[in-house]
């Protein structure tokens, strides 16, 4: 007999829950349950949380507080806007339901603190998405605790999205990143290197098992002018000095569809004392070279003109590239995070990724950030 | 053979970033923004800096000047060096060593992002 878990979203259509909603309910041991959203959610945020439960068949419940309480909700897939996980966020995490979380943990290292706080406090399973369960990180992984390459003294990752019509930000402008952070989301422009940045982050953590101590960075607007123009980045690069003497080095940002052969480089190349191993998700491919026309973007949907998300993918999304077939599936990664953080439940095995390492990445960022907008190397805060 | 590696390596990077600097004169990939530059080399035939050097050099060949600043982690004595690189127009780079085993060749691992289109070159000789 498996278990079963009820499961209560927060945050609806064009968040991330969007992904996390397909693969809950995918998942023959969950049950969804209901939607709901932040207390400070705006009108527009409850309509899409509604369309959400809707399109389920499940109930929205307005107040974030009495879905919580709802004794058949067993796991809480949190995901409210970034903006509203302060409130949200620490009340999901005192709530005692295992919580899903959403990646990066939240927009500012006080708001996530809050959250691992209330989860420490609740002692409640949980998980932040990250990329730990995809064969080619786990293949990494394996690299590092084998030893085969020795003493691990560097790891560099990168964690490029080639999606978006790049091309329109205006040249010769250089932008000046400005710390502290206020805003992410927009409806045509995010954060990219706090939304994509924080994968190759994670992952430079967690697999050298080091706490970064001091970062230098930089953030920049090279693709988009809609980014530009919001003012927030949609690349950065960030070195970091590890424990124990071990250097690291992240990218994270959107740089167009046209600029690689699949989804973006998704890397991480491992340097030790007696070797250096790269692996990346692409890795084993088959190049086809036909006669088939380079696929060609839709026109934008002017309520996603990015295309980030599935529920407006009916009125345009990015096509399927067929210049590398690539071996490994690209449309399990959510499923995979998912369904392992579902196997833990039922083993009572700790997650790999909680909100224990997901604050190691969100200091580093907030640091990254501050030394974009500083120019100087920034200490990391110690969480 | 230590000789020979050393030297087809200086001369891959020279013949690569020709390669790379007329692809980005060429507009195919836009304007050109950000280098990723990754090289693996024989302990003992190579020093890390003098690698990093010579990365820095022919990127800022493609980018047409010299960075604004640059900041260097990791040391030599491991083969492990890293830099990050600013220039005046908003260009960066990120450029990174390490040492081959001894069943592997040394590498190169380039990856030339432009404002329109990227450019990839991937070696292991």
């Amino acid at each position: 007999m498996v278990n079963e878990y009820g499961v209560l979203f927060v945050g609806g259509n064009r968040t991330h829950q969007e992904t996390h909603v397909a693969a809950f309910d995918a998942d023959e041991r969950c049950r969804l349950i209901a939607v709901t959203d932040a207390p400070d959610a705006s009108d527009e945020r409850i309509t899409l949380s509604r369309e959400m439960a809707d399109g389920y068949g499940i109930p929205f419940v307005p107040d974030l507080e009495t879905a919580l309480g709802r004794t058949d909700v067993d796991i809480v897939s949190m995901c409210p806007q970034v903006e509203s996980r302060s409130i949200a966020g620490p009340m999901c995490g005192k709530s005692g339901k295992a919580i899903y979380l959403d990646k990066p943990l939240a927009g500012s290292l006080r708001d996530g603190l809050a959250i691992r706080d209330a989860l420490r406090r609740s002692g409640a399973p949980n998980q932040m998405y990250s990329f730990v369960g995809l064969p080619w990180v786990q293949a990494a992984k394996e690299c590092v605790d084998s030893g085969r390459i020795g003493r691990l003294v560097g790891i560099h990752a990168d964690v490029l999205f080639a999606k978006g019509r790049a091309g329109s930000a205006p040249a010769g402008v250089v932008r000046q990143e400005k710390f502290p952070l206020e805003k992410y989301t927009f409806v045509d422009a995010k954060r990219e290197f706090f939304d994509l940045g924080v994968y190759a982050v994670g992952l430079c953590l967690w697999l050298s098992g080091k706490a970064a101590i001091e970062v230098t960075a930089t953030t920049a607007n090279y693709f988009f002018e809609s980014h530009a123009r919001r003012d927030v980045e949609d690349f950065g690069a960030v070195m970091m000095q590890l424990e124990d003497g071990v250097v690291a080095s992240a990218t994270g940002g959107r740089i167009g569809y046209y600029s690689h052969p699949k989804g973006g480089a998704h890397k991480v190349a491992l340097v030790g004392t007696d070797g250096t191993e790269t692996f990346d998700a692409w890795t084993p491919h088959i190049e086809i070279s036909n006669a088939d026309s380079a696929p060609e973007l839709p026109p934008p949907n002017p309520v996603d003109p990015m295309m980030m998300w599935r529920s407006t993918r009916s009125s345009g999304g990015n096509p399927t590239k067929g210049t590398w077939d690539a071996l490994a599936s690209e449309d399990n990664w959510y499923p995979v995070d998912i369904a392992r953080f579902i196997d833990s439940l039922d083993s009572g095995a700790r997650p790999e990724i909680t909100a224990e390492e997901a604050i190691g990445s969100l200091a580093v960022l907030m640091a990254a950030y501050e030394s974009a907008a500083s120019g100087q190397m920034v200490t990391v805060r110690r969480t | 053979m230590a000789l020979l590696d050393s030297t087809l390596m200086n001369s891959e990077v020279k013949s690569v970033t020709q390669g790379l600097r007329e692809i980005a004169e060429s507009g195919r990939i836009g304007r050109p923004i950000f280098v990723r530059w990754m090289a693996t080399f024989v302990a003992g035939n190579e020093s890390s800096s003098d690698l990093a050097e010579v990365a820095l050099s022919d990127i800022s060949s493609i980018f047409g000047t010299a960075p604004e600043s640059y900041s260097t982690m990791g040391e030599g004595e491991s083969g492990n060096i890293s830099m990050i690189c600013r220039w005046a127009g908003g260009q960066a780079a990120l450029i990174a060593t390490g040492v081959t085993s001894a069943d592997q060749r040394p590498g190169l691992d380039i990856a030339l992002i432009g404002s329109e289109g990227a450019a990839y070159h991937h070696d292991d000789r």
